[in-house]
């Protein structure tokens, strides 16, 4: 139901005769439905009976005010629960109340308030105790309904026909007890609540007497016949219709605040299968796609470094691959100059000995060309450093001039003069003649150098040149 | 300790269906976690590493054109050697073109021709030769047949003049090469002219000949 401004909730009264409901709007009660109670219904099937009464669901904040569970007063001794606080005291509560209301405690839900002390060293408490399937079933008729239930409350107790804090007394067929609010702010209220027997008034002495003193002089009662004879006070009663009204006003009022009396709070709801398997799916779901894209990029990512690497690599590799190429060109380049060089060696050392063919006729030639007239040569004798040139000298001077006109032509054919060894006879006057001998050293013939003037020299320098040139001599 | 049977509770059932949730979320965590950040990690640093030696595009340019380099010298190297072998096979196949006595009767017929008389004409085993022309002969026999090239010793009697001449012509003959030449002469003074090449002195020349 939707609420604006004020807060609308929904009072589900069931009594053994009557299901009630009533709509609040705020604190207002806003309209009062009801229905006979069928009879054997059970208290969730008249929960759900007492939704239905309006065309409207209920609210989401719904009180169930029914007298179908059990409801009492049990006094403990203050040693047996000293130092007990909370769900410790409920489950101490449960199982001292289980003489009285035949509830298991580990199946059975209680509610309860403490009540002012009694002298000297009694700890009072009202409590209601409801089986907890009953629990669950009546909050799952008000769910069934789509309202939603706040809390399981007694009746008995509930409403105050005075607003002033006057105590008041309550009669039903079945109940009775007397209530005050508490005497002062902080303080504990007085409440006493017994079973009414049909047999005996006890009850009801032993209700005057557990309150404290003199029962109220006013309160309600449910139907005309359910005043006691022995009580004097003057009561109301809820079968008229405007007293009614004011008996559920004052419990709308009471429960809107539920503070000092006993009421067990609705279960927490437990979901559906239906929606366990939504939020699950959807959980995962989300979870999944978040994973899934979070894995993704970073998938994404390492694909990205990948390629990047392999980008930055790339001259790294061409690098190692033109050095790898270098060093094998530079290895078969080194071995192809060995074999150059070895050609070479052979090529040099055939030409030493064929394109020198002629040398023996250029240095006859040349020794006849060049040689001084003043001296003869007698030997020319193999050596093995090349030829030696022995002969005969006039004049002191001839030998060395003829060895330096003789340097450049032997040269070009593959000899080097060593200065001549020249020695007199001492025979003339000057001290000749001379006898000397000249060193041909074998080389290899040198490159052509400037041509001298002389072109028989120059002839000698090639053998085709030199062959050449004698044919046109001749 | 015994497996405790499930209690159905609310608590229970949330428990249950955030399992899958929870499952997924350990998987991509697991993922994540296990794989992806030590790949990452990884991949950083080797990442970190070929930034740090990224080679520049000069380097990668020199080492080409080095390369080119390289290759153009081993061409004209490859060339050198094929160029050097054609002229070695060229000059070694002179002394293959004529038989040893084509070759010899090449040379009587020069000394014929120049009117050389020839004293001594004999097949030496080897002739005494400096060094050089020692390798040279042992480079030549290296590439002809053995029985291409021999060693002849001539003793002549000449003129100086016929003597050069036949020495200039010797070497037309294929294969034909002088590589001694030894002169002695008796030296007999005339009236006139103490010394002279040419003045009818005894002269007795050797000529080695390598054919």
């Amino acid at each position: 139901m939707l609420s604006f401004g004020r807060q609308y909730s929904t009072l589900l009264i069931i009594t053994d005769s009557e299901v009630i409901r009533a709509d609040v709007r705020g604190n207002q009660l806003t309209k009062l439905t009801k229905e006979p109670r069928p009879v054997g219904t059970t208290l969730p099937i008249a929960v759900e009976l007492a939704c239905g009464l309006t065309g409207r669901k209920p609210s989401t904040r719904t009180y169930v005010i029914a007298d179908d569970f059990w409801t009492g007063v049990i006094d403990l001794d203050e040693r047996s629960i000293y130092g007990l606080m909370g769900d410790d005291l409920e489950q101490m509560l449960r199982f001292e109340t289980e003489t009285f209301s035949s509830l298991d405690p580990l199946s059975s839900r209680l509610g309860f308030v403490e009540l002012a002390t009694v002298p000297p060293d009694t700890r009072r408490f009202w409590g209601t105790a409801v089986r907890s399937e009953t629990l669950s079933g009546i909050a799952q008729a008000v769910r069934a309904r789509g309202g939603k239930l706040e809390l399981l409350a007694n009746p008995i107790g509930l409403s105050s026909p005075d607003r002033a804090g006057v105590p008041w007394v309550e009669f039903t067929p079945e109940m009775a007890g007397a209530f005050a609010a508490p005497a002062e702010s902080g303080g504990f209220p007085r409440a006493y609540v017994t079973q009414r027997s049909k047999t005996s008034d006890r009850w009801f002495e032993a209700l005057g007497t557990m309150f404290g003193g003199e029962l109220p002089t006013s309160g309600w009662q449910m139907t005309p016949d359910d005043q006691p004879p022995a009580y004097t006070g003057s009561l109301e009663s809820l079968s008229d219709e405007t007293i009614l009204h004011r008996w559920v006003q004052g419990l709308a009022t009471r429960v809107a605040n539920p503070a000092g009396f006993p009421h067990v709070a609705a279960p927490q709801a437990s979901a559906s299968n239906k929606t366990l398997f939504f939020v699950g799916a959807t959980a995962a779901m989300i979870t999944l796609l978040l994973s899934g894209s979070l894995v993704w990029s970073m998938n994404s990512r390492l694909s990205e470094m990948k390629a990047a690497i392999a980008r930055a690599e790339e001259p790294t590799a061409e690098k190692k691959s033109l050095d790898k190429a270098i060093k094998e060109l530079n290895k078969s380049f080194e071995i192809l100059r060995l074999e150059v060089d070895e050609a070479r060696a052979k090529s040099d050392n055939l030409r030493v000995l064929v394109d020198s063919g002629d040398r023996f006729a250029v240095l006859l030639e040349s020794l006849a060309q060049y040689s001084d007239s003043n001296m003869v040569i007698d030997s020319v004798s193999p050596k093995p450093y090349g030829l030696l040139l022995s002969g005969r000298a006039i004049r002191n001077n001839a030998v060395t001039q003829s060895v330096q006109r003789l340097e450049q032509p032997l040269a070009a054919v593959g000899w080097s003069i060593r200065p001549p060894s020249v020695s007199g006879t001492n025979q003339t006057e000057a001290g000749g003649p001379w006898t000397f001998e000249i060193y041909l050293i074998d080389q290899r013939p040198l490159p052509s150098q400037t041509p001298t003037p002389d072109t028989t020299v120059a002839s000698m320098l090639a053998p085709a040149s030199r062959k050449a040139s004698q044919k046109e001599k001749n | 300790m015994a497996l405790k049977a499930s209690s159905g509770s609310p608590r229970e059932k949330w428990v249950l269906t955030f399992i899958p949730t929870v499952a997924i979320f350990m998987l991509a965590f697991g993922y994540i976690a296990f794989f992806v950040n030590p790949a990452m990690k990884k991949l950083q640093g080797k990442y970190d590493s070929a930034k740090s030696s990224t080679i520049t595009p000069d380097v990668i340019d020199q080492l080409k054109w080095q390369k080119e380099q390289l290759l153009k010298q081993q061409i004209e190297m490859q060339e050198i050697v094929r160029s050097v072998a054609k002229e070695v096979a060229a000059k070694s196949e002179a002394f293959q073109q004529l038989s040893p006595t084509e070759k010899h009767s090449g040379v009587m017929a020069l000394c014929r021709e120049h009117g050389v008389a020839i004293l001594q004409d004999t097949t030496v085993k080897n002739i005494a030769l400096p060094t050089l022309r020692s390798k040279s002969v042992e480079t030549l026999r290296l590439l002809v047949p053995k029985e291409a090239i021999g060693f002849r010793e001539l003793t002549l009697e000449a003129s100086y003049g016929k003597i050069v001449a036949l020495l200039k012509s010797l070497p037309d003959i294929p294969g034909v090469i002088p590589v001694k030449v030894q002169l002695e002469k008796t030296a007999k003074p005339e009236s006139g002219s103490v010394l002279s090449v040419s003045s009818g002195t005894q002269v007795s020349w050797t000529v080695g000949l390598l054919m």
